[in-house]
Parts: structure tokens; sequence; C-alpha cells
């Protein structure tokens, strides 16, 4: 798809037909516009339109507790592999759930990234770009907002719950912010009006009069980008209930597990379903310089649980096909297990995890040497991922965008598509 | 019971265990027989002269100082197959139990003909760090060069109903119960003779059990949980309560009682609740007549405080710092005078327990800014003699004067 020509500017044959037939007089023009509003037009879009959830996975989960375990090995840990539903491929005792979708997913074990710390590997699994001085680059949600977003939707295109890394839409600007919630579901205070629907609305005409006025006289961007944002914040009201979970939660439960991370996979799914295009989880906790072992213990199963069910409700709902779910953090950590039972950051040689929209199931990428110290085939580098990633979506790789006059692809140049693990 | 003075503590051996953590010690029947395992799961089992043989030894520099004759282990206790968390003697010292990650208990007959003869490399570290000051071609010489023959026994009893990790294990004073505790919170209760089942139950929440200690009589237990929160629901990290042997019922919720929810705003509550259980209370021991419990913060958050606590409230008696990072292992001596504890800064401590004054602090921080940990301690029948498990792959024997 090209990302310049959004989904509502197309429609299918199939639809179109589908539209004419429903209109008794079989006026074909006449009915584009409830063409674009039945529901076989809705249907299309909920079941064609790509979307990206991206669970991320701060301070560094261990590729040796996970994915790339190294069993027998002097620092391979105390856990024990598991078989999965692919044969021959096994993952951690710490991730059950995930041992029964292992079709669904593809495992990268050869990411070889280059920000070996927090900040700037946050910054770098976000944007696919190392900090610099004089760009703001975007994160790659902001880019997927950019390209699959709708103009004029209610619900923000660009969702992280549980905020990890700062960039933002960096120079595509603040139509392309992230709607930030917090880790157990809150919205931003400026996401709901506390004044009754009739002030609201006399306060809102005020502003508005007063906007319009200032707007004869004053043609600056500024002022039109705050008047899109409040906009926004406004319809955002009419689509508050997309963002609560209480209802459905008791069906769900089960499913998706009892926890904050869990209850977030089941509102990501509830967004994508809405439309979103892209949505950001945050689990954090990861950065085991110390206790590594107890402290994977206790974070993966519950995002083991939460992970899991959201392929598999994804999947029933016929969603997981056009759905890019992505596994990372911002770096892996090392082979050697240091004097406090942790381990340190590590960035040659690490794991990250696709599943659905575009990418095959059941396939393991690359491969490290026996004690996880090096890649020794299919290197990824961050590019690379990324530009995999935009693939799976349909957004071509080499799009540029412009920081001020200067074109910046949304890959880096030189980054390679990793074909092989693409459908 | 003997006193101890600080400066009549002196190192005596350090026993080369080498590769995977030593993480648990113990000594058998005697002053002269030590049992350590690791985190591999290899057990195995020295017999030390009663009177050190004096001998040229190499410090930590490689420069040749008086020392002692340093001993080989002689036997190997093949069975576990993963970390071994503890490992406790029988009140005779003739049977010992291990627990591990690998959700068995084993019994083993110390005494027992070995059945097979095993080889085992114990020093590792130093052989690479030797092969790489070599050319090459030599290394394999260093490296494959063959390791100490033991005599191997196999476990007489494998215990098991353990579904998890097992972290914790005590065998009461009396000698006739042993307690285990595994990480998805089931506790089982032993006959320490028929290796029965006696009861066992399971502990609320969703929190890991990461100690266990039974009273002298073996009729109450006492069960320290903790974990990581991991983004549950409803469910406190950790738990301090002391049940009934007998049908599991609680007896006393040490946690609710110090800290009842309904009387502290929650941000007192969260931050009292940090103060005292920190990264876990990961060490427990009960006084020799039943009415002290002491526990030892783990982690390495909380600072290492010790508490003691009445048995019969829970009210705190004291607490006492010391450990620079968390505590691993406590132990009461049989005369209930002295407690002995070991940490992650490469020191074991020993505390008045009448006032919690302390009686000594022996050893020196090692392994940089973060230090080497005394994984476990364990005292000698006759209290004169310390085993400590260093993780940085030998076993520490004191002589405690």
């Amino acid at each position: 798809m090209n990302p310049d020509c959004p989904l509502e500017e197309h429609v299918s044959r199939r639809a179109l037909l589908k539209g004419v037939l429903a209109t008794s007089s079989g006026a074909t023009v006449a009915n584009w516009g409830g063409l674009f509003a039945s529901p076989a037009r809705a249907e299309e879009v909920k079941q064609n339109q790509k979307r990206c959830i991206l669970l991320w996975m701060n301070g560094g989960a261990s590729q040796f507790e996970t994915f790339d375990m190294k069993i027998g090995r002097p620092n391979g840990g105390p856990f024990r592999p598991i078989s999965t539903n692919v044969a021959s491929t096994q993952v951690c005792e710490l991730l059950p759930k995930i041992s029964q979708q292992m079709d669904k997913l593809t495992v990268i074990r050869s990411m070889h990234t280059s920000q070996i710390d927090h900040p700037q590997g946050i910054h770098l699994m976000h944007t696919a770009y190392s900090e610099a001085a004089n760009i703001r680059f975007p994160e790659f949600g902001a880019v997927i907002a950019k390209s699959l977003g709708h103009v004029g939707s209610s619900l923000p295109n660009f969702i992280k719950i549980g905020s990890n890394g700062d960039s933002g839409s960096g120079f595509l600007g603040p139509k392309y912010q992230p709607f930030t919630m917090s880790h157990d579901g809150r919205l931003p205070t400026f996401a709901q009006s506390s004044l009754a629907p009739g002030i609201e609305s006399r306060r809102n005409e005020l502003r508005q009069f007063v906007e319009d006025q200032y707007a004869v006289k004053h043609h600056v961007e500024t002022a039109k980008m705050h008047r899109e944002a409040y906009e926004r914040a406004r319809r955002l009201q009419s689509a508050l209930k997309t963002f609560k979970i209480d209802d459905e939660w008791a069906k769900y439960e089960s499913l998706y597990g009892d926890s904050f991370f869990g209850r977030n996979c089941l509102l990501a799914r509830q967004l994508v379903e809405a439309g979103v295009p892209f949505v950001e989880i945050g689990h954090s906790g990861y950065d085991t310089h110390a206790d590594n072992f107890t402290g994977h213990k206790g974070l993966l199963p519950p995002m083991d649980q939460g992970w899991a069910g959201l392929l598999t409700d994804l999947h029933e709902r016929g969603l997981l096909a056009n759905t890019l779910v992505v596994w990372m953090g911002e770096i892996g950590r090392t082979p050697q297990i240091n004097n406090r039972a942790g381990r340190d950051h590590y960035v040659r040689a690490w794991s990250t995890a696709l599943a659905g929209g575009g990418v095959k199931g059941g396939y393991v990428h690359g491969a490290t040497d026996q004690d996880g110290r090096d890649v020794t085939s299919g290197e990824v580098k961050e590019g690379d991922f990324f530009a995999t990633i935009y693939q799976a979506l349909g957004i071509n790789p080499s799009t540029e965008h412009f920081a001020g006059s200067r074109p910046v692809p949304i890959a880096p140049f030189g980054s390679k598509v990793v074909r092989d693990l693409l459908v | 019971m003997p006193d101890y003075v600080a400066d009549k503590i002196k190192p005596v051996w350090k026993l080369p265990f080498e590769g995977a953590w030593p993480v648990a010690v113990s000594f058998a029947d005697s002053s002269s027989r030590v049992i350590a395992a690791n985190q591999d799961g290899v057990m195995v089992q020295w017999q030390l002269p009663e009177t050190p043989v004096a001998a040229k030894v190499k410090d930590e520099n490689g420069k040749e100082i008086d020392g002692f004759e340093t001993p080989l282990p002689t036997r190997q206790l093949i069975g576990h197959a993963n970390t071994v968390t503890q490992i406790v003697p029988s009140a005779n010292g003739q049977i010992l139990f291990s627990a591990s990650y690998d959700r068995t208990v084993f019994a083993w007959d110390l005494n027992a003909t070995p059945s097979s003869e095993s080889e085992l490399v114990v020093d590792r570290d130093t052989r690479e760090r030797a092969a790489k000051r070599v050319e090459a071609k030599k290394r394999p010489e260093i490296l494959d060069a063959p390791g100490v023959k033991l005599a191997s026994i196999a476990p007489v009893n494998t215990l098991t109903g353990h579904k998890d990790w097992i972290n914790a294990l005590d065998l009461s004073r009396s000698g006739d119960r042993l307690i285990s505790g595994d990480d998805s919170g089931l506790v089982i209760v032993w006959d320490a003779k028929t290796r029965q089942k006696i009861s066992s139950w399971q502990c609320p929440g969703v929190a890991w059990i990461v100690a266990a200690a039974l009273s002298p009589d073996g009729q109450t237990a006492v069960i320290s949980q903790y974990r990581r929160k991991g983004g549950d629901f409803n469910n406190y990290p950790a738990g301090l309560r002391i049940f009934k042997v007998a049908d599991g019922s609680v007896l006393l919720d040490v946690l609710a009682t110090l800290y009842p929810k309904e009387k502290n705003p929650p941000y007192q509550y969260q931050y009292a609740y940090h103060e005292f259980v920190a990264d876990g209370l990961v060490a427990l021991a009960f006084s020799p007549d039943g009415k002290l419990l002491a526990a030892g913060q783990g982690g390495e958050g909380g600072g290492g405080k010790i508490h003691f606590l009445e048995t019969e409230t829970g009210k705190v008696v004291r607490s006492v710092t010391g450990h620079k990072y968390g505590v691993t292992d406590l132990l009461f001596t049989a005369d209930g005078k002295y407690l002995f504890s070991a940490g992650r800064d490469t020191r074991f401590r020993i505390t008045r327990v009448e006032d919690g004054g302390e009686v000594a602090v022996i050893g020196k921080e090692r392994g940089g800014q973060f230090t080497d940990w005394l994984a476990s301690i364990a005292l000698s029948p006759d209290e004169r003699r310390l085993a400590a498990a260093d993780i940085s792959g030998f076993v520490q024997v004191w002589d405690l004067g």
C-alpha cells in the first residue's frame, strides 16, 4: 500500500460491488458516501488495515532466559528448555504459553545493534537511528501513525501504554505525537473533561470564536497545530469507551492473566480492532544486573500469558494476519553472569520476536555461537530490523520524510529487509 | 559452648570447588567432614585432617605464604540435575538432605559404600587462567588434564512432590522433622527418619517460598515468601507467617501484625513494608529455645538487616545492620548466645543475641564494585569450625578459636 494514500481512499472491487448491490436504485455514484459508511466497508477496513502492537521489554530481557538458551554451557543459567508446538524448536521454561504459540512467531536470535546503554538503546530501538544533536528522529510508532493512520479519526493513531522512550513524533510534528497512558491503564488528564457537557460545549464555542478571530489576523503554524490538537482531544471524547476494558475483563482474564501487562494486552487488542494502527505496551524491570534469574522468573510469567493471550485473541478474531506484534527491548544481556547473579548489557548478539501480519510463523532466524557471544549467521542490525517491520506492514522502508529540507528515510540508508522471515 | 573472639578466628583452608558457584555447604558428623554443592548440582565431600598440615600456599596474588596443605575432595554425591540450594545434616550427621532447583529433595547416606568412581575438575577457573598464559598448542595439556578421582554415591531416598524450584529446607533441632518449600508456594513437612510426608500446605498468594525454618520441636514452621511483583494484582510480593505443622493453619501472620494496612496510609505502609522485607527475608532461623526468630534481608536493595522477632507475638525485638548487601544465611549456636550470618559482602558476622552486639566481622570485601558472596555457612558439631561456600569457587574453612 502506498503510505501517502490512506486506506479510506481505496476500496476493493468486492466491497464496491457489495455497496452497489446494497442500493436498491443501483446508483453507484450516488452511493459512494453510503458505501464508505456501510458495515461491509467497515468490516473490510477492519480486516485489511495493517496495524502494529509493540511489546516493549524495558531494560532489556535476557535472550538466554527466553529464546536463545545455552544449556550446559558455563553461563547457561538454571532454567531449562521446553518444547514448543513447532518441532525441534525450544524456548525457556518461563514461556509455557508462548511455547504453544510458536507456530505464530518469528524469533530473531541474531540481533546485533549499536547502542549498549538504556537511553541510547531505547532511542535506537524506537527510531532506527542513534541520537543526533541536530535532528529529532520520530519513533516508528509515529511513522506508522503517519503511514497507516486515519486523519480525522476519533482515536489517536499512536498510543503508548506505560511510556518508554521520549522521542515521540520527532520532526514529524505534534500531529503524530503519541497518546500516552500510564502502565495501569489510566488516561492522561487532558483526555477527560471535568466539565458538564453543556458548559464544555459553550467553552469550546468560545475558544473556536477566539481562535477564528486570531487566525484571520495571524497565519501561524503553531496556532493551527494547537487548534488541531484541541479538536483531536474533543473528538476523543466520543471514543473513550474504547479505552475501557472493565466490562470485558471477566471474560478475558483467564486468557490474558491477572496482571497490568495482561490487561494492557487486552486493551491493545481492543484499540487495534477499533482502528488504531500502532499501540505500544511497556513492561519494565528487565535491567537485571543483579538477580537476573529471579528477576526473569518474576517478570516473564505474566508477560508470557499476556503476550500469548494477545496472539490467541487476535488470531481468533481474524486480526492477526494484519497485525504485526513486535516483542523486544532496547538491548540484550551478557553471556557472563556477574557476581551479583546478574547479566549486564549486551548488544553483539541478542533476540527479538515478531508475530502476525507479514511474517512467517514457526520460524527462527539466525544463530549465535555456543555461548551466545557472537552472531554466527543471519545477522540483523537495527536498520535491517526496522526495514523488515516496515516492509511487513506494507510501508516502503525507503520512504523519506523531511526534517526541514533534509530527507530522512524511515529505515537508515543501507538497511536491508530480512526477506527470509517475511511471508 | 565456646565464646568467640574476633582475633582468634583464623582461616585454615580454601578448598577449591571452581566452575559453577558453590552455594550450599554443611558439616556432617564431625568437624572433619564437609560437604558442599554448586549451581550445577554437583555435590562433593572433603575429609579434613583434625590438625592442619603446615605447607607453603599461594595467596590471591600468587605470592607464596605460610598456610596449610589443601585437601582434595574424596567423594561425590551424584544425583541433582540443577542448582542445589540447601544441604542439611541429620541429627547424628550420618544422613544428609539436599534440596534443588530440580524439584527434588535427596537423602544421602554418607557412610554408604560407593557405587562407582567419578572424575571431577575442581580447579577449572585456575586452569583457564593458566591456559591463557601459554601458547595455544599447550592449552589442551592444561585444560584437559585429569581431574580428581572420587568415590561416588547415589541418594538413598528421593523426596518428591514439589512442583517448582526448592529454595527452602530445614531440619528441626529435635532431628525428626524436615521441611521443604518451593516457588509454587508448596510446603511439605517430612518425617526425617522414614522420609514420608507428614503434612503439606499451599501458602497464600503467588510469592515464592524463599526460606523456611522449623521450631526446635518441629511443631511450628515459619515461612518467608517473596517475589518480584511482575505486574500481578492484589498480591503482596512477600509474606512471613508461622504455621502449625499438623494442619498448615496460620498461627501468626507477622507482616499483617507488624503493618496492619488500615492503620497506615498506603504510602507509609509501602515504606514500612519495604524497610522490613526489602528484597525478601531469604534466611530464617529459630533460636534453640524456640522463643526467637532471626530473619535476614536478602538481595541487594535492603542493606542486609537481620530482624530478631518474638515467635509468640511477631514483635520485633531488634534489627541489626552490618552486612553491606543482602544476608544469605543465618545460624544460631546451640546455646542460643550467638547468631552467625553470611552475606553478599564476602563476610560472615557473629552477633551476640542478648543485645545485638557485634562480636566479630570476618573476611573482607572482594569482587570489585559489587562483592563476591558467601552464599552459605555451616558450623561444625563442636562449633569450633565454620565452613563458607564462596561463589568465587572454593569453600572457606575457618578455625573459630
